[in-house]
């Protein structure tokens, strides 16, 4: 066999490989979507009938829609705080240069690379002392811990694409800090600082661990229900919230996709 | 909008980054109205002497002076200095018409004196027709006259440029220095210019700094600092010199006598000549011949290269082994022509052997 | 003008300079961590210290209890076969999608990014969907013959690390597609003019280039995989329990803050040190730490 008909043999079965490690990535989750639709009560795949009856179930449940608006409550607090917060420190990072800098960001960074049962063990008793264990502050609080280098990371990206010299310029041109934030920097990161705030976002709706220990069934979100509910039994139901889920998800995702499509064409005109 | 630049004095200004002396403390005083050029090679100190006086470099000691005011200390946003960056900074996502206006609008300038004051300004710069396009949409040389537009606009107290003509091409680059020179006079700005090309800085300024390693080495007019430079580094930065370094000084008939460490003695006009210095003969006071002319130095070798370039001829003759002297003439019709191995004299008049620092 | 005036000075902490602006702009949000982040993290650490004879009561336990320290040996070795698995797997995926041009790569991507925007709770659910006895799994196998009868994939190895790969997958993806755009193309083309055939190519061309992301991609997977909690809490087994669902137990069951917080110190020390090491070796390869 010569060299060529080998590397072609070998071609063909790298792409084979490849549809298939993508097809084991995406294919699991869309398992889902036809089951919450099925007619029966127990899962199997393809479902027996069609209906939409486990929507209706759900929705008719009151604990569904409450901790589905108990993840948004809590989502969209935990994305302006983190944004916010990762911005700062973003800029701070990337724009400062003076000593301490470095170990400041690997501080910032931290909180992403931990464990987050860590964090959610010894974030519990503090927030119970403060009274907070269970309200959506305490849970807000710790979400947007693990949000913040979230935010940093994309934005220090977006900032680190244009030179100083803007912030530098408009200072000149008699900008204080605010002025050059909101005028200069601002809108040339704010693709970043959008996507960031996104990123924040989902991370905080799809949570378990840190909302297992900081809400109660009051402010209990929909993965810690979905968890509750996946120990006790495997229902359609949670196939209809869980597709619900995956459409928010979806959503979200296709913006950012579109808003980094938008930056990277800005940056080539 | 003329005669409104300001004096600005710098007193033992200096910075320091860890150990690194970026600025030796530095004092240097640029007159209302003047064309300041700083040159030097990269490091030299010039673009820190300029972040300090911008405002963005806190120095490390030291202060300047404007107008009577000392303004270390206060934020660039307070310190009513203009300033065009070496990429301009145009903001990308303003049209050129709101990049203009910034620096009024930060001033909170009424919004119809802002329209009008930024028509003018286009008008200065004959941009008028560009005011609703972006920045990314001009060419090179426009963006840099709307640069120049938005940080004079203010009638600041000078104008600060950053190597500002550094990213266009060399034929636009020699039309932007009439330009930018032409800018100034009307507006009659202190401008203070920062560059590498010595080229540039000659052809536009009043006076020239030369740094290096964080200091002013000399100040001077452009001529000034050609044809009397102070130090080695001085005379070879500023176009091209031939070095001869010295191994002893004798007074002699009015002027000296120096013996050159490859054993030539050259007649020199000057009297205060010691070892600590070194012989610098500029390429145009060197004359060629075929046969031994009657001249104050006279030196034989041998043609080892000739170039033409743009209206001059340029030879480099071997004196000895690896000495060799620069001949640089214009090229007119009739002149002595040498070939590549030719014997010849270089010749020079004892005015025009330079003493200058051995740095 | 006085003289003093004039006389050079020391210019004092009164000077504006932009450092000092972003310094307290940075300030906020590392003061807002250390409330929400050192403080609980130096919280936990401490009470492990407590609940006992003797500050080292607790570790003493755990390392004196077979089934602790069998737990801790079994995190190990599920996040060490996990990132060998993600190794294997997305390699040479990386390397083809690294090539793909246009619109395949841009779908390429979406696939790859789908999961990171799916709820690893949601993905969990999917494959215990897929592993039940009479699944989507169970239900094909059977149909082509290929067993007779239903074979166990919940609350054993198989599960755990089926479910961990998935999860881990995109981590160690995205950092070698990263890493094999990166490398020139004309490097294999001059190695290939040079004499060296494909695999000698690949081992002294592509793969020391690629090293970069291979380490990032290592240490992300082997640092998260060890902390990991639902999917082994949900298609694990009682006898093969990984620390963080130890931590999590001993917290909620057994309500034995000390004990946990232990555990918690041990696996906040390992991956500190993974984290601080990885960091030094990928600035030294050049590629700028993490943290750049």
């Amino acid at each position: 066999m010569t060299w060529n008909s080998s590397g072609r043999l070998a071609r063909v079965f790298l792409v084979a490989f490849t549809v298939a490690v993508l097809i084991y990535l995406i294919m699991p989750t869309f398992v889902i979507v036809p089951m919450s639709f099925s007619s029966k009560s127990y899962l199997s795949f393809p479902p027996p009938g069609w209906s939409v009856q486990w929507y209706q179930t759900m929705l008719e449940r009151h604990d569904y829609p409450q901790a589905f608006w108990n993840s948004i409550k809590i989502g969209v607090p935990v994305a302006l705080l983190s944004t916010t917060l990762g911005t700062l420190a973003a800029l701070g990072v990337v724009r400062g240069r003076f000593f301490g800098a470095r170990p400041m960001s690997a501080v910032v960074i931290a909180p992403l690379m931990l464990p987050q049962i860590i964090l959610a063990i010894g974030l519990y008793p503090i927030m119970a002392k403060f009274g907070l264990a269970g309200s959506y502050p305490g849970v807000v609080l710790g979400h947007t811990v693990i949000c913040i280098p979230l935010v940093f990371i994309t934005v220090a990206a977006s900032l680190k694409n244009y030179h100083p010299a803007y912030e530098y310029a408009a200072m000149t041109l008699g900008a204080g800090w605010w002025s050059t934030f909101w005028h200069v920097t601002f809108p040339m990161i704010r693709v970043g600082v959008i996507v960031g705030g996104i990123l924040a976002f989902t991370f905080s709706f799809d949570e378990l661990i840190i909302a297992l220990f900081l809400t109660s069934p009051e402010t209990r979100t929909l993965p810690r229900l979905l968890w509750e509910d996946l120990r006790q039994y495997v229902t359609p139901i949670i196939a209809a919230a869980t597709t619900l889920v995956l459409c928010i998800s979806f959503l979200l995702f296709g913006a950012v996709a579109l808003l980094q499509r938008r930056l990277s064409k800005a940056s080539k005109s | 909008m003329s005669g409104q630049g300001a004096r600005i004095e710098y007193i033992d200004i200096s910075k320091r980054y860890g150990a690194v002396e970026a600025l030796r403390p530095t004092s240097l005083t640029i007159e209302a109205g003047e064309f300041f050029s700083i040159i030097g090679p990269s490091g030299s100190g010039k673009t820190t002497l300029l972040g300090v006086t911008a405002g963005y470099v806190p120095p490390t000691s030291g202060q300047i002076v404007i107008d009577g005011r000392n303004v270390v200390g206060e934020p660039p946003f307070q310190r009513n200095i203009g300033m065009v960056f070496q990429n301009y900074a145009l903001f990308p996502h303003m049209t050129v018409a709101q990049n203009i206006g910034f620096p009024l609008r930060m001033r909170k300038t009424p919004r119809a004196e802002i329209a009008e004051r930024v028509k003018k300004m286009l008008k200065l710069v004959q941009l008028e027709e560009m005011a609703q396009r972006k920045p990314g949409q001009l060419s090179g040389g426009q963006q840099q006259r709307i640069a120049l537009a938005r940080a004079a606009v203010y009638d600041p107290l000078m104008l600060l440029m950053d190597e500002p003509l550094s990213a266009l091409d060399k034929n636009l680059r020699e039309a932007m220095q009439d330009e930018v020179k032409q800018f100034q006079t009307v507006l009659g700005s202190t401008v203070l210019y920062v560059t590498h090309d010595q080229a540039e800085a000659a052809a536009m300024s009043d006076r020239i700094a030369i740094m290096n390693h964080g200091r002013i080495v000399q100040i001077g007019s452009p001529r000034d600092l050609y044809e009397h430079p102070v130090a080695r580094f001085v005379a070879s930065f500023l176009g091209e010199a031939n070095i001869f370094d010295i191994e002893s000084v004798s007074p002699h008939a009015g002027g000296s006598l120096i013996a050159t460490r490859h054993g030539f003695s050259l007649v020199c006009a000057a009297t205060q000549g010691h070892e600590g210095h070194c012989v610098c003969v500029r390429p145009e006071a060197v004359a060629l011949t075929s046969s031994r002319p009657e001249h104050d130095n006279v030196l034989q070798g041998r043609v080892v290269d000739a170039t033409y370039t743009a209206g001059s001829l340029r030879y480099r003759v071997e004196l000895a082994p690896d000495c060799i002297i620069t001949q640089r003439t214009p090229s007119v019709r009739g002149i002595e022509m040498f070939d590549i191995g030719a014997t010849v004299f270089a010749s020079w008049r004892a005015e025009d052997t330079l003493l200058v620092d051995d740095d | 003008m006085t003289s003093q005036d004039t006389a050079p000075r020391e210019t004092t902490g009164r000077i504006w300079s932009p450092a000092r602006g972003y310094f307290v702009i940075l300030s906020l949000p590392v003061l807002f961590l250390a409330v929400f982040f050192i403080w609980p993290l130096a919280g936990v650490v401490l009470r492990s210290f407590e609940g006992g004879d003797g500050i080292f009561f607790q570790y003493l336990t755990v390392f004196e209890r077979s089934s602790y320290i069998q737990v801790l040996g079994y995190t190990l070795q599920v996040a060490t076969t996990v990132t060998v698995l993600c190794l294997l797997i997305a390699y040479p995926v990386a390397a083809l999608v690294a090539r793909l041009q246009g619109s395949w790569l841009q779908v390429a991507f979406a696939l790859i990014l789908v999961p990171f925007w799916t709820s690893t709770v949601i993905r969990t659910y999917a494959w215990m969907v897929l592993f039940q006895r009479k699944g989507v799994i169970n239900d094909m196998l059977l149909n082509f013959g290929v067993i007779d009868a239903p074979l166990r994939f919940m609350h054993n190895n198989i599960g755990v690390h089926i479910g961990m790969v998935h999860i881990m997958l995109p981590f160690m993806l995205l950092p070698l597609i990263s890493a094999f755009r990166n490398i020139d193309p004309s490097y294999m083309r001059a190695a290939g003019v040079l004499g060296a055939n494909p695999i000698r190519a690949f081992w002294h061309v592509y793969l020391p280039l690629s090293m970069p992301g291979v380490s990032a991609g290592v240490a992300l997977v082997f640092i998260t995989s060890l902390g990991f909690f639902i999917t082994p809490a949900l298609l694990g087994g009682a006898k093969n329990m990984m620390v963080a669902v130890l931590i999590e137990q001993q917290v909620s069951i057994t309500v034995n803050w000390e004990l946990a917080s232990a555990l918690a110190s041990i696996l906040l020390i390992v991956t500190a040190c993974l984290y601080v090491v990885y960091d030094r070796v990928s600035r030294r390869a050049g590629g700028g730490g993490v943290l750049d």
